[in-house]
């Protein structure tokens, strides 16, 4: 039970993320600092009640070596300037809490603002797929015989295939060169084609069970068509589940749109996403001098913990496979 | 289950095979731009490139063009890639051995581990319980992705892979990567399922006329629980399969993940095709077997399915 109100909590925090985007960093996502390339993480120090750093210096060119200045400090406030972390504007020198990328990119700023394209993409897909799921259990409990064995067969196809080769297949049956708009527009519409197996098979399941219950022959014997049977009685009982499905296949699609952006089949440079940022990561020499360019990876892994955590221990562990990674 | 059941399953895996990759191909063709394109960019004359488009059967309808890729899907005879310019059977037959082999691996080594971990989780004392059902839970919402950056970081920080190891270390931590989350879910079901058959009258009176504890949950209860681990067989290989392909990217593993992404990219349509059918025939071959287990396993499926 604590686990799940941690996992709550910290979804909370994510929607906050998503909210916000890079507004909690004291950079902007796309501006590049051309002198503090490859800059480490600065620590933060506190004194008479206010927070400050050093600012970086390069100590060594060649080895792109940083050592904190201790001459110069940069006030850190909290909540001012409309972010939650800001810099006054005569700060000598640019804030990296997170460190700074190749270019010069604070990634702190970078992964906040990732928040929004990667997790929302996530989040609108995960809701058009348990809408179309939801849909289709119910026309296959209801619809009769035929409309059954097709939702059936077509759910049962689909879910045995990968979900992220299936999705990348229909990406790249699509301009290669999109706009982040159309990227994100494009990934929520195929999120909903290719999501929605697990949730239409748990919304038949329940449909099926709860129509020979007592109520609902209370509801038909009080005229209720089979519209208003289904839709207004019976649907509500999914609801728990549906709440489940939407949490498991968040951190599925997440991963597809993670995916995706590694590739380059996903939201293009300079739209900061997971994915891109992953990408940047991802290579031996990288991983070795500068491990916080990995911060994206913890961002997932985090996201996907809380959203677990939230989904609730207890959560039948069939659902687990219905992750679209 | 009978040689009836057995056919009507491998007849219903090739039907499927043939309808994922025929749409795959379709998709491919469909898709804006051909492979063509890169000619007219180098602006070979266009009676020329007219010729090529013939000889790749870029001219073909959509259904003319499903229909010879069927008839050599029969034949086994999937055509020729234009970016590799070599037989797709060819390019398939080097590439799918190394992501079955990665995948294959992860999954066998997921169901091993995941067993003997939810056994654990059921047997164990109930601080070896607590963490032990923590731990699975924190591996099974980890993706593979991470867990592999996660392992590089350490596998740098260590210096595995500074030596030279690079060949046999990085395969690891892909395999490593790709089990642990399948490894943590299977241990939660396997635990509930062992837990439910243990706890179940026929345990009790078992116990009661003296089999061993022991007997009990590692032969007994066993058997009854691997039903449940054995049917999400596919739907397990379903999630590393789609993990692998971003693991093979990063690990540098050429296997089809990597073939996969130049065929959609270069518009080399028999060879997305042909990939497809590689992955669709994996997947379709896995539920075939994990069927069968499953009807071994369980005598009652088979007598319940019979009777429908």
């Amino acid at each position: 039970m604590i686990a799940r109100r941690i996992g709550v909590a910290l979804s909370a925090i994510l929607l906050l993320l998503v909210a916000t985007g890079d507004r909690l960093a004291p950079n902007a996502a796309s501006e590049q600092f051309h002198d503090s390339a490859w800059a480490p993480p600065m620590p933060l120090h506190a004194s008479g009640g206010g927070l400050f750093a050093h600012p970086l210096a390069l100590t060594d060119r060649l080895s792109r070596t940083f050592g904190e200045d201790t001459s110069r400090r940069i006030d850190v406030d909290l909540f001012s300037d409309g972010r939650l972390v800001s810099t006054p504007e005569d700060a000598s020198a640019p804030l990296f809490l997170l460190g700074a990328d190749a270019l010069g990119r604070d990634i702190l700023a970078r992964v906040a603002g990732a928040a929004r394209w990667s997790l929302g993409v996530a989040i609108a897909g995960s809701l058009l797929a348990i809408a179309v799921g939801a849909l289709l259990g119910a026309l296959a409990a209801g619809g009769g015989r035929a409309a059954d064995r097709l939702v059936v067969a077509t759910s049962t196809g689909l879910a045995t295939l990968p979900v992220v080769y299936i999705v990348l297949a229909l990406r790249a049956a699509m301009p290669l060169v999109m706009t982040p708009g159309q990227v994100f527009l494009a990934l929520v519409l195929l999120f909903g084609l290719v999501g929605w197996p697990m949730t239409a098979w748990g919304v038949r399941g329940i449909l099926q069970r709860e129509r020979a219950l007592d109520y609902a022959d209370a509801a038909r014997a009080a005229g209720a068509s089979r519209l208003r049977l289904m839709f207004v009685h019976l649907l509500p009982a999914t609801s728990g589940f549906l709440v489940t499905q939407f949490l498991i296949l968040v951190p599925g699609f997440l991963i597809s749109e993670v995916t995706l952006s590694f590739l380059g089949l996903g939201f293009p440079e300079p739209t900061p996403s997971w994915g891109t940022m992953l990408q940047d990561a991802s290579n031996v020499r990288v991983i070795a001098d500068a491990p916080w360019m990995l911060a994206p990876a913890a961002a997932i892994a985090l996201t996907s913990i809380a959203l677990h955590l939230a989904a609730g221990a207890r959560q039948d562990p069939l659902t687990v496979f219905s992750r679209a990674r | 289950m009978t040689a009836l059941l057995v056919f009507r399953r491998v007849a219903a895996a090739l039907l499927f095979v043939a309808l994922v990759s025929t749409s795959a191909l379709i998709l491919a063709r469909r898709a804006p731009g051909d492979y063509t394109d890169t000619l007219r960019a180098a602006r070979v004359p266009a009676d020329a490139i007219e010729r090529e488009r013939r000889r790749l059967y870029l001219d073909r309808s959509l259904p003319d063009l499903s229909r010879i890729w069927l008839t050599g899907l029969v034949q086994l005879d999937l055509g020729t890639s234009y970016r590799f310019a070599r037989p797709v059977t060819s390019l398939l037959a080097e590439r799918a051995p190394r992501t079955v082999g990665l995948v294959a691996s992860a999954i066998a080594l997921a169901f091993v581990i995941g067993i003997l971990w939810g056994t654990w989780l059921v047997q164990g004392r109930p601080l070896v319980r607590m963490l032990l059902s923590g731990a699975a839970t924190l591996v099974l919402s980890v993706p593979s992705i991470v867990i592999l950056f996660a392992l590089m970081l350490l596998a740098v920080r260590s210096g595995w892979l500074a030596q030279g190891a690079h060949g046999v270390v990085t395969p690891l931590l892909g395999v490593t990567a790709l089990l642990l989350p399948a490894a943590g879910a299977l241990a939660r079901l396997h635990a509930e399922a062992l837990a439910e058959a243990v706890g179940a009258p026929w345990a009790t009176a078992s116990s009661a006329r003296g089999v061993a504890r022991r007997v009990l949950v590692w032969k007994l209860g066993m058997r009854v629980a691997a039903t449940r681990v054995t049917s999400v067989m596919p739907l397990v290989a379903a999630n590393i399969f789609g993990a692998s392909l971003l693991v093979e990217v990063v690990t540098g593993w050429a296997g089809l993940g990597r073939l996969m992404l130049d065929a959609l990219v270069a518009r080399d349509i028999f060879l997305v095709a042909g990939c497809t059918a590689a992955i669709a025939g994996a997947v379709a071959a896995l539920g075939l077997v994990s069927d069968v287990l499953v009807n071994l396993l369980d005598p009652r499926i088979a007598a319940h399915e019979a009777a429908k």
